[in-house]
């Protein structure tokens, strides 16, 4: 971890952007603990993932449905975060994630569009299925 | 009370299918799937008569595009939804901790 001054910061812009990519957190301390932290976006992305597996967990938790034998244990959570591949399908930024609206209502706008319940059931039985023969 | 009929593009039905794959194959969870499984339809239950009372979003770029958003009740899903006449289609469903504007 690096920790640096916004002047310095600001000097050396380029060299710290550069380290961050390369995996370094820098940290541009401010005063009054304002401190902003950069990570490049593999690591953003995982943090991301980790929160949503995180989330998963404790949803299903809140809700009551771990079951006494199934109940996850923290360390076999932390095994699956760490083990996890990046979601792939995840858009990383905001043009990303407009593209594929866009791309999205250009499917209603041609119609090519389906009863919703009728394409999840479709979706279920697939994965269901696979998982069997699979 | 109005009745709509809920239909879903061919890419949010691809993003559905990876949230489940996704589940099911790598994170290896049934106990998640059939929990986010069920969320998914109760959802699409939900928006066949609330789509029309669902306020359009605070985002200049969303509501340009005459979209609204209805959260899942339990995972932190979100679908973004058109109403058009008594249709509600969806087009796009990701985690909320995705927020992208």
């Amino acid at each position: 971890m690096i920790v640096t001054k916004p002047a310095d910061f600001r000097a050396k812009q380029k060299e710290f952007f550069q380290k961050a990519y390369e995996g370094e957190v820098v940290v541009v301390s401010r005063p009054r603990n304002e401190n902003t932290v950069i990570i490049n976006q593999d690591t953003y992305n995982r943090l991301m993932q980790e929160r949503r597996i995180m989330a998963y967990y404790m949803g299903l938790k809140k809700i009551g449905k771990l079951g006494k034998d199934e109940e996850f244990h923290m360390t076999e959570i932390i095994e699956k975060i760490f083990n996890a591949e990046i979601i792939p399908f995840t858009p990383k930024t905001e043009k990303e994630y407009f593209e594929r609206i866009d791309k999205s209502l250009k499917d209603v706008e041609e119609g090519r569009t389906q009863n919703a319940k009728e394409a999840l059931k479709e979706i279920c039985s697939e994965i269901e299925n696979a998982a069997v023969f699979g | 009370m109005q009745q709509y009929l809920v239909k879903i593009s061919f890419e949010a039905k691809d993003q559905i299918r990876n949230i489940l794959e996704y589940l099911f194959f790598v994170f290896k969870s049934k106990q998640a799937y059939d929990a986010v499984k069920k969320d998914f339809f109760e959802t699409v239950d939900r928006l066949s008569y609330t789509a029309g009372v669902i306020p359009e979003s605070d985002n200049e770029k969303l509501r340009k595009r005459r979209l609204k958003i209805i959260h899942f009740k339990s995972h932190g899903y979100i679908m973004l939804f058109r109403v058009d006449a008594n249709i509600a289609t969806i087009v796009e469903v990701h985690h909320e901790t995705e927020n992208y504007t």
